[in-house]
């Protein structure tokens, strides 16, 4: 990936059209944003697409004094509660009678991610005769999880959801790509990335990351399976919750970056 | 793209960039000020271009360019003055200073589009012109009337370089009546502008000016009746809006008459003699008379611009604090970055009394009541809203800010009740469909008054979050328009700075400056070392008293 290589996400949203079903997961949902300004375009360009949002339930209860009179009304916005942990996922789904496109990534639906973060995205556009993508196919894999855990009530939902998976369910998986989603309906992510890697001993590991907790947990899990020389951490300007960064210095690579050695591992 | 290629990419970084007006979307509440003196707005600051655009519509066609005209007027004006933009005779032209730096080295102008303007001239002026019954367009031609070719008339004009691209400055010389400061001694200009934006106009077929003024209304019986509802028939639309304006210009003749302000203060004072109804230098109260009915519209219309006001100043502190947080701030415990002992310093040097961290609103409400007189507005109490006003304008401290906007909040909803209500009822609607207003007069109100046994740190924490959810919305609303106004953004409960410059907070007062401005080019008023109404004025005066 070129460090110049940008997307626009309200443009991209702008662009696609006659879409059927729109399904969109967040973390963090903000409903002027969505309601006042992400809506108006879907609706303009997609008529009579069902506009399909999945927010994490603690955040949708935090959105609730945010809610407009178009919240969860003029769409299906369905809060998601797992067991364990939080309902985390980012990805975008539009269908159309013949073609589909994806956006995989870590923007949630809010004016920050769509404009001020640095997130990562990726985007796939299949046409339909051609197959589906193996994002696509992760994406409806994620969704059938949700459904078959019963995570979703909404029974209209669920029946578009059943629609997207039987028509897809015959397409040929196009892509070559290896690529997965990792989610954490069953087992917790870090354990399921741990397994999955191959080696044992790496000269560096890079963390991309905005937000770190206090007590590092997650880091001591990977330096009790793996063995790293170096740790180095990508951090966004102005836009991360490290307080004390004594070691600052500009990377090369990326303008919008900072990159911070914290620690050297003996 | 091909149909099975991913690409993984950054995304974009939006900023936000668009000029930052009316932030929290509550200007609706500011509405007064554009229905009482039609013809009038914020931009309109000099007589002479609305003469210059009635010339236009008398003499020039469709296929001409207005433009030209405007670069003639502007750089005949900087002829006059020796090419100096700051001569204090030439103020509130536009695009002036285009020639600032060689203005000496040139020996020619252009006339096209080579001289860049921004047409204000023709945008602003206008469309006033239509209100003033001079001109318009119906969207096939342009109408004039009698009214309009009067105007016109005043100025005289030749115009065979607006056929041209360029004029030589030694040509330029030929223009001077042009130059806005040929005004102050053209008084065809000044008496039929004078009448028409007074509004002495026969409006029978054919539209013109009225005979004999001021002499046919000198026993004082000129009507200034005027409805105050918008729901009025089609023909007596132009009528009440020209009684409203009428009423606001006499009304603002009458304050310069009764208290001939210092020449740096006559704003503040028009302020306060309408809101207190006292001359502010003797405390005096002032009988407004036939003009107490447009002055209970102003009275109501500086209520809001201090409750805007105010909400906007939580907005201040929001974006300072978040200037000096750029990793963000968590909303819900927004207040932990006051200091509190400073908070609680700061509450009792402004109400003189001991009030703690733990004291409630409904305490502040209590000392507010022993101290003054909080149902009637006056400059002789100790604490009153311009005073908090001017207090706010001039503090950088947050604590200290909060403090007098809580002081200010509890002020203002006492004196709700005391506004003429149905006065208020038309400026107090809010205009959102999609959302329940927080920040609607109304609706702040009633949440004040449910939050009286809430502490005051706990009350401004709740203001803050108000504030920003209605930031955030409307932000995101505007948006939609494709204006990027944001001043910060929220995301998982954390505040983040947009990144812009500081957002300037101040008070949203703008129809007295072009009124001022067109009073004195009018001749009804004069600014020596304080304002006061000329002859002229005074003999004006005479129609309503």
């Amino acid at each position: 990936m070129d460090a110049n290589d940008r997307i626009n996400l309200i443009e991209e949203f702008s662009k696609i059209k006659n879409s059927h079903v729109i399904v969109l997961t967040t973390f963090n949902f903000d409903p002027f944003f969505f309601d006042g300004f992400v809506l108006p375009i879907l609706e303009k360009h997609n008529r009579s697409a069902q506009i399909i949002v999945l927010v994490d339930e603690g955040q949708y209860s935090l959105a609730y004094p945010r809610f407009t009179n178009r919240t969860g009304i003029d769409y299906h916005l369905i809060p998601i509660r797992l067991n364990q942990g939080v309902f985390h996922p980012k990805f975008f789904l539009f269908t159309s009678k013949d073609e589909i496109t994806t956006f995989v990534g870590s923007s949630n639906l809010s004016l920050q991610g769509f404009t001020n973060n640095a997130e990562l995205v990726i985007k796939t556009q299949t046409k339909l005769d051609d197959g589906i993508s193996t994002e696509t196919k992760a994406i409806i894999d994620v969704l059938n999880g949700l459904v078959s855990k019963k995570l979703i009530h909404d029974n209209h939902v669920l029946e578009l959801f059943s629609r997207i998976s039987d028509t897809l369910a015959s397409k040929l998986v196009i892509s070559s790509d290896d690529f997965q989603i990792l989610h954490n309906l069953d087992i917790p992510i870090m354990s399921q990335m741990l397994s999955q890697i191959p080696e044992k001993t790496f000269e560096k590991l890079f963390v991309l990351a905005p937000f770190f907790s206090s007590d590092a947990k997650p880091l001591s899990e990977i330096l009790s399976e793996l063995k790293i020389k170096d740790i180095e951490f990508g951090l966004q300007k102005q836009n991360h919750n490290l307080k004390n960064i004594d070691n600052v210095r500009k990377s090369q690579r990326q303008k919008m970056l900072i990159s911070l050695f914290l620690q050297h591992n003996s | 793209m091909s149909v099975s290629e991913s690409r993984l990419y950054w995304t974009q970084k939006i900023k936000s960039n668009s000029r930052v007006l009316d932030p929290l979307g509550i200007f609706y509440h500011l509405k007064i000020q554009t229905d009482y003196v039609p013809a009038i707005t914020s931009v309109t600051r000099r007589m002479r271009y609305y003469t210059l655009q009635a010339w236009f519509f008398k003499n020039m066609t469709e296929n001409d360019n207005p433009h030209k005209l405007e670069r003639l007027f502007i750089l005949s004006t900087l002829f006059h003055h020796d090419g100096n933009p700051s001569h204090n005779s030439i103020s509130h032209i536009f695009n002036k200073q285009y020639f600032e730096k060689d203005w000496n080295e040139r020996n020619s102008f252009p006339l096209n589009s080579d001289f860049k303007i921004s047409g204000f001239g023709r945008t602003y002026y206008v469309r006033q012109l239509e209100r003033l019954r001079c001109a318009w367009h119906d969207g096939l031609k342009p109408h004039t009337t009698m009214i309009n070719d009067d105007l016109a008339s005043t100025l005289t004009l030749e115009n065979h370089h607006l056929n041209q691209d360029q004029i030589s400055k030694s040509d330029l010389a030929q223009y001077s009546k042009l130059c806005i400061c040929d005004s102050e001694t053209n008084e065809d200009e000044i008496e039929v502008f004078s009448k028409i934006l007074f509004g002495f106009l026969n409006l029978e077929s054919p539209e013109s000016i009225e005979d004999n003024i001021p002499d046919k209304y000198l026993d004082g019986t000129m009507d200034l009746v005027f409805s105050g509802i918008d729901d009025f028939p089609d023909d007596s639309i132009h009528q009440e809006l020209t009684q409203r304006r009428r009423n606001t210009l006499f009304m603002f003749m009458k304050i310069i008459d009764q208290v001939n302000p210092s020449k740096n203060e006559w704003k503040e004072t028009v302020m306060n003699v309408i809101y207190y109804k006292q001359n502010p230098l003797t405390k005096n109260k002032i009988n407004f008379g036939k003009l107490e009915k447009i002055r209970q519209y102003w009275e109501v219309h500086q209520y809001l611009i201090y409750f805007v006001f105010t909400m906007e100043s939580i907005l201040d502190i929001l974006q300072k604090q978040l200037r000096k947080n750029v990793n963000g701030i968590e909303l819900k415990n927004f207040m932990d970055c006051f200091q509190r002992d400073k908070f609680q310093d700061s509450f009792n040097v402004i109400t003189n009394s001991r009030i703690n961290q733990k004291s409630f609103l409904s305490d502040l409400i209590s000392i507010l009541d022993s101290k003054i007189d909080t149902n009637h507005a006056s400059m002789e109490s100790p604490i009153h809203e311009y005073s908090l006003m001017t207090s706010l304008k001039h503090t950088s401290s947050s604590e200290e800010k909060m403090c007098i906007i809580l002081v200010m909040i509890c002020l203002l909803r006492q004196r709700l009740d005391h506004l003429p209500q149905e006065i208020l009822k038309n400026y107090s609607q809010s205009e959102f469909k999609d959302i329940d207003d927080e920040i609607n007069v109304n609706n702040f109100m009633t949440f004040f008054d449910e939050s009286k046994s809430s502490t005051l740190f706990d009350f401004s924490q709740k203001l803050i979050e108000k504030i920003s959810r209605k930031h955030l919305f409307e932000s995101s609303r505007r948006y939609r328009f494709g204006t990027k106004n944001w001043i910060f953004t929220e995301e998982e409960g954390l505040l983040y700075p947009s990144g812009r410059k500081l957002v300037r907070i101040n008070e949203r007062n703008n129809r007295w400056n072009p009124i001022y401005n067109l009073l004195l080019d009018t001749k009804m008023i004069q600014n020596e070392s304080n304002v006061t109404l000329t002859e002229k004025g005074k003999t004006w005066m005479q129609m309503i008293e």
